[in-house]
């Protein structure tokens, strides 16, 4: 445009004319145009910024669960490492003995399965891979447990007592599963675990017989199937248990509540 | 709703770390800082001594305690059972109608026997040699 006194060209940016100094109108308003929005501007985004701002407590609240997390994270991968030195076979291998072999040859000999399997758990030795040790560790499992529960029934016998139920039943249940076990000794590939297994049963069948006044066709009553399959034999278990209890009461043994 | 939501799984947080915290505590404090050879010593030659032999044999399978110094222990474990077995043979021996039971519960009877006369009662744990001079005792009762 231009300027109403020298005729000098005036830009709408200019509040003056450049030339003589004259006031331009045009520019003034302009310039008050665009500071007016300029504020408005700034006003809206103010107004947005408080908007959008989080609240102190959010804030917190995020910060904090954000934390929390993280320490989770940390503490399970500590707890998982813990785990595995402590209880895990990751290392067992690394410790096993150079001469294991040996040793575990001789445990077998001394007839020490329990030391066996404690042995070959300890060194993560895998059964697959010794089935004969493993066959005879997991019979023995059972025979301790039998010994366990008679040993118990025979401290009870011996002062005048039946025994308490839960030895007196688990004694007739855990004769049972050696008389008929669950994983055979394999007498073919195996003859030795089966001649301890033979040593074991014949052990059995004699102090069932004396320690509960059964007869060996009761206890035998408790031995695998003409055919060979394999039975839980619960209700022989069952028979044998209410006929011992009946021929020890015969012989004046006393329920010890009843004393 | 989101707010509860936040404050709920801030909550959980709190609950699922100090859990964690705990049981780190711990399997360090039983696993690797306490010896608790000295209690499980105390409570088998409690065991012993009471005459809980099926016990003190379950204990000592329970917690695989193989080492030397336990060989007394197993030992009074060992005479009990061979004891228990000569006592029963006896008892079910008589059986006019199975001579080979007959026989067979006679051999076991003498094998216990032997087995039972075998065990040392001089192994340096005096509990342990006390329980198996009692137990020995016993045979000619």
């Amino acid at each position: 445009m231009k300027c109403p006194n020298c005729g000098g060209e005036v830009s709408v940016n200019d509040v003056k004319c450049p030339y003589c100094g004259t006031p331009n109108p045009e520019g003034i308003r302009f310039q008050e145009e665009v500071h007016k929005r300029k504020s408005f501007n700034e006003y809206l985004r103010r107004k947005i910024e408080e908007q959008m701002r989080m609240p102190l407590l959010q804030r917190v609240l995020n910060l904090s669960i954000f934390f929390l997390l993280l320490i989770f994270i940390i503490q399970m991968f500590i707890s998982v490492g813990i785990y595995v030195l402590t209880e895990g076979n990751v290392l067992a291998g690394l410790r096993r003995p150079k001469d294991y072999e040996t040793q575990m040859a001789q445990m077998y000999e001394d007839g020490s399965y329990g030391e066996l399997r404690n042995f070959m758990e300890q060194y993560g030795i895998e059964g697959a891979d010794y089935p004969k040790y493993m066959q005879m560790c997991l019979l023995d499992f059972d025979y301790q447990e039998y010994l366990f529960h008679s040993m118990s029934c025979m401290e009870a016998l011996e002062q005048g007592f039946l025994p308490g139920d839960y030895h007196f039943r688990y004694a007739i249940d855990t004769a049972a599963e050696l008389l008929n076990p669950y994983i055979p000794a394999y007498p073919v590939i195996y003859p030795e675990n089966q001649m301890v297994l033979d040593m074991w049963q014949e052990e059995i069948i004699v102090q069932l017989a004396g320690m509960f006044s059964l007869t060996e066709e009761e206890i035998l009553t408790l031995t695998p199937e003409s055919d060979g399959s394999y039975d839980y034999k619960s209700d022989e278990v069952e028979a044998l248990l209410q006929k011992a209890e009946e021929r020890l009461k015969k012989e004046g043994y006393q329920n010890e509540t009843d004393n | 709703m989101k707010q509860t939501i936040k404050v709920l799984l801030l909550l959980l947080l709190i609950l699922f770390n100090y859990e964690i915290f705990l049981f780190t505590c711990q399997t360090v404090s039983e696993t690797i800082l306490t010896d608790d050879s000295s209690h499980q010593w105390q409570w088998m030659h409690e065991k012993a001594a009471e005459g809980a032999y099926g016990d003190l044999r379950n204990g000592l399978n329970l917690y695989d305690l193989y080492g030397e110094e336990y060989n007394g222990l197993w030992n009074v474990t060992e005479a009990y059972h061979y004891y228990g077995l000569y006592r029963a043979a006896i008892k079910a021996a008589p059986n006019p109608t199975d001579p080979d039971f007959t026989r067979m519960c006679q051999e076991q009877a003498a094998q216990a026997l032997e087995y039972l006369e075998q065990i040392p009662h001089e192994t340096g744990d005096a509990t342990a040699d006390a329980a198996i001079r009692k137990i020995k005792g016993r045979v000619s009762e």
